[in-house]
């Protein structure tokens, strides 16, 4: 059994009529220690996703479908009351360092006031783990730091103490939801080495959401591609990029600076992620895609393809796309 | 020592404030028709009389002589002699300010202690019915005017349910408990509102505030929501608070002046009324000086509390 096991999660937004779906039957599971990628533009649906798992989303406007199990105990049970978040020995690092730390208390404090909660620590033993985590971050003259506030650090600085206030929970799965997309390219790679180190050292799983297909390289194991509310493919990294099997996945790679030839313009996927709630019976990614075929107007199934791969495409075998090595 | 430093200069910004203030209410109160010794020596006072009156308090000098005597002398604590009664002008004010002080702090109380946790309470269920009728609460107690509300107070408490002790009160000095007690209903038509004013601007604040990333990163942590809304959401809205309860002090100095009136309370409200009948200038400068150091003094504390209460402002 995964550490994370993840069965037709369906997410859905308002009431009665105007009611509209973000989440079609997504199946997901992470193995305790592993790294995934989670896929896709906006409005994939990858962050309602994770925000999903973790409980955050608003319980008057959205409705959660589904199960999931974390370490053999279920998130939610059948009528949807969650299990209290400070047992769930799951945490989160958000997007924006600037905004997501509390601006009038000081880091030490935020850090102390989290290993109270999920560890029943007393306060001068949470300080002194508070201390440890901060250096396990990475943050020099972490008994200085303590006392600062937010606005006195840098945007990479923030984003260790965010992921230290995260590690002080515990976790046996970090969700990361495009940890690195607000900082500079140096401290992106520092925090993607740290991520990467801190998972294997504490045996942690990663759930990695982003749109970045190079950071997927570098730090993941295993990928899942999302595409309006759906997983459209998943797999190994290595095998995923070196020859992708969905015209979505193979979009998003193909549109990576890298992969484009120098000069060259830059390829991009035509069109938009169709808005939550649009009515399609065919392969959603048909309207975008130049490889459509009449086949494609019947409803897409998560077929196996190949060796531990899978993809939502009737045409995957038929088609051949370029990947990148890794 | 940050604050003694933060302290330091929001007192020394007052100072200005201060010296405009007390111009203002010198030269203003110059421009009210009528003259003082007219007043003390009566219509049919001879000229030669009324000179001597006017050398005797001054009144001879250049404007602005006049000024820097009574600003020097103020300066001391001394703020001369009333022109009607002839007394100390310090020792009336001092008489006076005790029960004013009183009901002011007791308003002030009844503001916070209602308008704080209500504007909690609404922001935690927005948008459902309780909030709404607290916010209509909350609207139609901006708009009721307070010497009504003490009227209506009066009628229904004191002279219908006889809870309380009607308008007159007991002075301070000859026992506190039942002259607090007689304070009461005062404090709750100067007060409400002010609560309302408190509810409305702290529910904006903690509407806001529970919709920022930092409090979904502490309800990611696992805090309670008790936690969350009481300690780093209302952390947050402090400023506002701090803000709205500075300009609630200005607003209770003014509106004592009607609700003494109202209860026939002699506080210093009532002494500026009777003064500015009697054209009493030294009564109603030192008055009028009073309730400006009383709102500057407020404001270098909401400012010391910004300071303080928010790491940002330096």
């Amino acid at each position: 059994m995964s550490l994370l096991e993840v069965k037709s999660l369906e997410v859905r937004f308002g009431h009665g009529e105007k009611q509209v779906q973000a989440l079609y039957g997504v199946d997901l599971s992470i193995d305790a220690g592993e790294i995934v990628g989670l896929v896709g533009e906006s409005g994939s649906g990858k962050t309602v996703t994770s925000l999903a798992l973790m409980g955050l989303l608003d319980p008057k406007s959205a409705e959660v479908g589904g199960t999931a199990v974390l370490d053999g105990a279920p998130l939610w049970d059948e009528r949807g009351r969650r299990r209290p978040r400070s047992k769930v020995p799951m945490a989160m690092v958000f997007q924006e360092p600037m905004t997501a730390l509390d601006p009038v208390f000081t880091v030490g404090s935020q850090l102390v006031e989290t290993l109270r909660v999920r560890r029943a620590m007393g306060r001068r033993q949470a300080r002194a783990e508070a201390l440890e985590l901060l250096e396990a971050v990475g943050i020099s003259d972490p008994t200085a730091r303590m006392r600062a506030h937010p606005h006195e650090l840098s945007g990479g600085m923030r984003q260790r103490v965010m992921i230290a206030i995260a590690l002080a929970c515990e976790p046996k799965l970090l969700i990361a939801d495009e940890p690195t997309t607000a900082v500079d390219v140096t401290i992106q790679a520092q925090l993607l080495d740290l991520i990467r180190g801190l998972a294997r050292e504490r045996g942690m799983a990663v759930l990695f959401v982003t749109h970045d297909l190079g950071v997927v390289a570098e730090t993941c194991d295993r990928m899942i591609t999302m595409y309006a509310g759906r997983v459209v493919e998943r797999g190994p990294v290595v095998e995923v990029l070196a020859e992708p099997a969905h015209p979505y996945t193979a979009g998003l790679l193909s549109a990576l600076p890298a992969a484009a030839e120098r000069h060259a313009r830059l390829a991009t996927i035509p069109g938009r992620v169709p808005p939550p709630g649009t009515e399609i019976t065919g392969c959603v990614f048909a309207p975008r895609c130049s490889h459509r075929r009449d086949v494609c107007d019947q409803p897409q199934e998560l077929l196996p393809h190949g060796d531990g791969r899978e993809v939502r495409c009737i045409r995957a075998s038929e088609i051949q796309f370029e990947g990148v090595q890794v | 020592m940050k604050f003694f430093k933060v302290a330091g200069l929001s007192l020394a910004s007052a100072i200005p404030t201060l010296l405009l203030a007390t111009f203002i209410v010198f030269f203003l109160q110059r421009l009210i028709p009528g003259d003082p010794a007219v007043a003390i020596a009566g219509d049919y006072a001879t000229p030669e009389n009324l000179a001597r009156i006017r050398a005797d308090l001054g009144l001879d000098q250049p404007l602005f002589a006049q000024y820097l005597t009574w600003a020097g002398n103020a300066f001391t604590g001394d703020l001369g002699t009333s022109f009607q009664s002839g007394e100390s002008i310090s020792a009336l004010v001092l008489d006076r300010l005790p029960i004013t002080l009183i009901l002011t702090t007791m308003a002030l109380l009844v503001s916070i202690l209602i308008g704080l946790p209500a504007g909690v309470l609404a922001a935690q269920k927005v948008d459902t019915s309780f909030d709404r009728f607290l916010t209509t609460g909350a609207t139609f107690g901006i708009a009721i005017p307070n010497f009504w509300l003490g009227m209506m107070l009066i009628i229904v408490f004191s002279l219908g349910l006889g809870w309380f002790p009607g308008p007159g009160g007991v002075r301070f000095a000859d026992d506190p408990g039942q002259a607090m007690f007689g304070l009461v209903l005062p404090a709750l038509a100067l007060g409400l509102v002010g609560a309302a004013e408190i509810c409305r601007q702290v529910r904006s604040a903690m509407v806001e505030n529970l919709s920022t990333d930092y409090v979904r990163t502490h309800r990611a942590k696992g805090l309670s929501n008790r936690s969350i809304v009481w300690k780093h959401a209302l952390k947050n809205s402090s400023l506002p608070f701090a803000t709205i309860v500075g300009l609630q002090v200005s607003r209770l100095i003014g509106g004592a002046v009607v609700v003494e009136a109202v209860f026939g309370l002699s506080g210093i409200g009532s002494l500026a009324v009777e003064a500015t009948n009697q054209r009493d200038y030294g009564v109603i400068q030192a008055v009028v000086l009073i309730a400006a150091v009383l709102v500057l003094a407020t404001n270098v504390i909401v400012d010391i509390s910004y300071r303080l209460l928010d790491p940002r402002i330096s």
